[in-house]
């Protein structure tokens, strides 16, 4: 750097470490910020007379540990179904939630914006649940009021993230003045369906193994019988054979 | 008044019957027979009541508003008849003239109209005469007594160029050929425009260089003599001239398709290399030969070398052969054996983990089936956790998976490639050909679940003993696979028309 004075020089720093267009990436280096997307639904017990709604829900986006992220979120954008007056809902603060009322299920689209323009916002979809799965739908009609929950766990990785965006990530605290809980443990759901996926790894390895010597085995036959060396006169009494066969209807 | 009309038959009273629309009303009832009695025009059959209005206005009720339905010559039409040759005729007269361009005074005769002036012949300035260069007998002498020509003919060529203004076909058929010799219309052209940038040169203001004529007499000579030669072919000569075009074009279609195929083998080979380079790493460690690891290199030695061989031929016959002998073996080994191949994530920038998780589009739909098929019954989720953890061994699960299909696709494919070869070799011998008791266990079952081919239903034995190839179907076998069966089905008809022949 050229400059003489120290203030200059500091705030010259500012610019070309966190500057949104100086492009300086982090290389190697990767930041994941899990979070939890959900909703929750009620059924009002009736469906509403003037038009046709019979649920109230909040979908939400929230970090997964108990943090604040809004120090590197600028917004979250909702795309809710287009039938709704205005389906496009942007959340600046936490907490990031849409409340509503409808009748159906759809696909919510959730776009996470960052403070530092540089790096894109994420999607995250998630379907809106508002009845109990399978069976259990019929009882719930006659069970008024009660709570349907639908949380997926998801995380953003920020690969290789710029310098800016690097200290906004940091700069997030943990927050510990409430309880802060899930719907769902995923911490357990984590730890099954890891031992689900190695066991099933396992077997699936195996399998293939076995069929792989097979394939070998089969392979081999046949290489066996190509080489194997047929007599000369065999050979051709098989063509004649084919070539005599379709007079035969004529006999 | 309208029973009074009516009787009379008087027809042309239709306004009054208008007016008196009163009297139509009190003869309400009678309304039905009252209209005929107006004038109108009958719909002619088939003509659309839109078109018929348009007619007669008013539904046709009054006469006058009528359109005529053909047309009328009235006298007084909306133009006046043009009234042409209303102007005297002026007069023509055959009158003498002269063309300036001609030196003799010649006197010719044309028609001219009376009024116009008399003025010189018009068609006197396309008479353009070209400079024709004349030399001194001090510059022949010292520039132009050369080139085989002697002073008499040159001077002969000078003259008839400017007798016939350079046309030099004239110049040629003028050309004195008792006195000077026979000489080609190049031979002039070539002398007179040597002179002329000669002389041209000579006379050229000093510092500035004329343009000199280009006139290239071989080329010339060699361009008549390509245009005789066309011209003089014989018939024959013509079709055949024809029929080696069409040769050589065959020719080259030919050759085109050879060097598609010899690239078509160079990639073959090379997908065999990378695939018995894949076995060999899918292979565990310590069971050497687990896979198709040494079969797949054999394989690759061998079509390399007739690729090698149909390069040094350069026919496509080799390469033919290859492939019908060792179709199967062949595609086999160019089956690059690698599951599902994950999209890297490797560009900076921020992502949520599940986009990981996301099937490529590369899998298939058959593919796709059987995943989860599998994963039901290995009783995995098709939608996980995306923890790193959780998406890694999770995609390399379903990548595994898939090699399983693959695997189990392969086998099947072989199964029946040892099936016909087996046909074959007992026609071929009369022995019964041995397959090695393991893998005809299996693929007498696998051969069975082929044939019955219900989607996930499959009576193998190997389904009881809970194995996951068994769950999936191979009624997806490619296409060559299923030729093959067709071959064999076909040699087992001719087996039989042959047992009964007997």
């Amino acid at each position: 750097m050229a400059s003489s004075s120290p203030l200059s020089a500091a705030s010259g720093q500012v610019v070309q470490d966190y500057g949104p267009d100086s492009g300086g990436r982090l290389k190697g280096l990767s930041v994941v910020k899990p979070i939890v997307i959900g909703n929750i639904a009620k059924y009002f017990g009736k469906k509403r007379e003037e038009d046709g709604h019979t649920h109230q829900w909040t979908i939400y986006m929230k970090p997964y540990p108990n943090e604040d992220y809004s120090c590197f979120i600028k917004k979250v954008h909702f795309k809710l179904h287009d039938s709704y007056a205005n389906p496009n809902r942007i959340v600046t603060k936490p907490p990031y939630e849409v409340s509503e009322t409808g009748w159906g299920e759809f696909e919510v689209a959730v776009k996470i914006h960052f403070i530092d323009p540089v790096e894109r916002p994420v999607t995250v979809y998630h379907v809106l649940k508002l009845f109990q799965s399978g069976s259990d739908h019929q009882s719930l009609q006659n069970v008024p009021k009660k709570t349907v929950t639908a949380e997926t766990y998801d995380e953003m990785v920020f690969q290789e993230p710029t310098r800016y965006m690097k200290s906004l990530l940091d700069s997030v605290v943990p927050l510990t003045l409430d309880e802060y809980k899930h719907e769902t443990d995923f911490e357990e759901k984590k730890k099954s369906s890891m031992a689900k996926i190695a066991a099933a790894k396992e077997q699936v390895r195996a399998e293939i193994q076995e069929l792989k010597e097979k394939l070998k085995l089969s392979r081999e036959t046949i290489e066996q019988v190509k080489m194997t060396p047929v007599e000369s006169h065999g050979g051709e009494k098989t063509k004649s054979r084919k070539e005599e066969s379709p007079r035969t209807p004529k006999n | 008044m309208d029973d009074v009309r009516e009787i009379l038959s008087l027809q042309d009273g239709s306004e009054q019957v208008d007016d008196d629309a009163d009297g139509l009303k009190k003869a309400g009832r009678r309304k039905g027979w009252a209209k005929p009695k107006e004038f109108t025009p009958k719909r002619p059959e088939g003509m659309h009541r839109e078109l018929y209005s348009l007619l007669c206005a008013d539904g046709g009720k009054r006469f006058d508003e009528l359109a005529p339905l053909y047309p009328i010559d009235s006298g007084g039409g909306y133009q006046k008849k043009l009234k042409l040759g209303a102007k005297k005729v002026r007069q023509w007269k055959w009158t003498p003239f002269k063309n300036p361009a001609r030196k003799d005074d010649a006197v010719f005769h044309h028609w001219k109209r009376v009024t116009d002036e008399p003025k010189d012949y018009p068609f006197a300035k396309f008479n353009k005469e070209p400079s024709v260069v004349q030399y001194s007998e001090e510059e022949y002498a010292t520039h132009l007594d050369s080139d085989g020509w002697t002073r008499g003919e040159s001077d002969h060529l000078l003259d008839l160029c400017r007798r016939f203004n350079l046309r030099f076909t004239v110049i040629h058929d003028r050309w004195d050929s008792l006195a000077y010799g026979t000489k080609t219309i190049e031979d002039l052209k070539e002398r007179y425009y040597s002179i002329a940038n000669v002389i041209n040169k000579l006379r050229a203001e000093p510092g500035s260089e004329p343009k000199p004529y280009n006139f290239d007499a071989d080329h010339e000579r060699r361009r008549k003599d390509q245009l005789r030669k066309l011209w003089v072919r014989t018939p024959e000569q013509v079709e055949e001239e024809e029929f080696l075009r069409a040769e050589i074009k065959k020719i080259e279609a030919r050759k085109r398709e050879r060097d598609k195929k010899t690239q078509d083998l160079q990639k073959l080979i090379t997908a065999a290399d990378a695939g018995s380079l894949a076995d060999a790493g899918l292979a565990a460690p310590g069971t050497p030969g687990a896979g198709t690891g040494p079969l797949a290199k054999k394989n690759t030695n061998e079509s390399r070398r007739a690729a090698i061989m149909s390069a040094k031929k350069k026919t496509g016959k080799a390469i033919a052969t290859l492939r019908g002998r060792d179709s199967l073996i062949a595609s086999g080994a160019s089956d690059v054996f690698q599951g599902i191949k994950w999209p890297d994530f490797k560009t900076a920038g921020a992502f949520v983990r599940s986009q990981k998780m996301k099937l490529p589009g590369s899998v298939g739909q058959k593919k796709m089936k059987a995943l989860e098929q599998i994963l039901q019954k290995l009783n995995v989720d098709m939608v996980q956790i995306p923890t790193e953890e959780i998406v890694t061994s999770f995609n390399e699960l379903r990548s595994d998976i898939v090699l399983l299909y693959e695997l189990k696709s392969m086998l099947a494919a072989c199964d029946m490639e040892i099936q016909s070869t087996a046909h074959q070799y007992e026609a071929a011998t009369g022995k019964k050909l041995e397959i090695p008791a393991a893998l005809l266990a299996e693929s007498s079952s696998l051969l069975q679940s082929f044939e019955t081919g219900g989607p996930g239903r499959t009576a193998s034995t190997s389904a009881a003993s809970g194995s996951l190839a068994a769950s999936l179907t191979v009624n997806d076998l490619d296409l060559p696979s299923r030729k093959r069966k067709a071959a064999l089905e076909q040699s087992n008809i001719l087996k039989k028309l042959k047992s009964k022949m007997l």
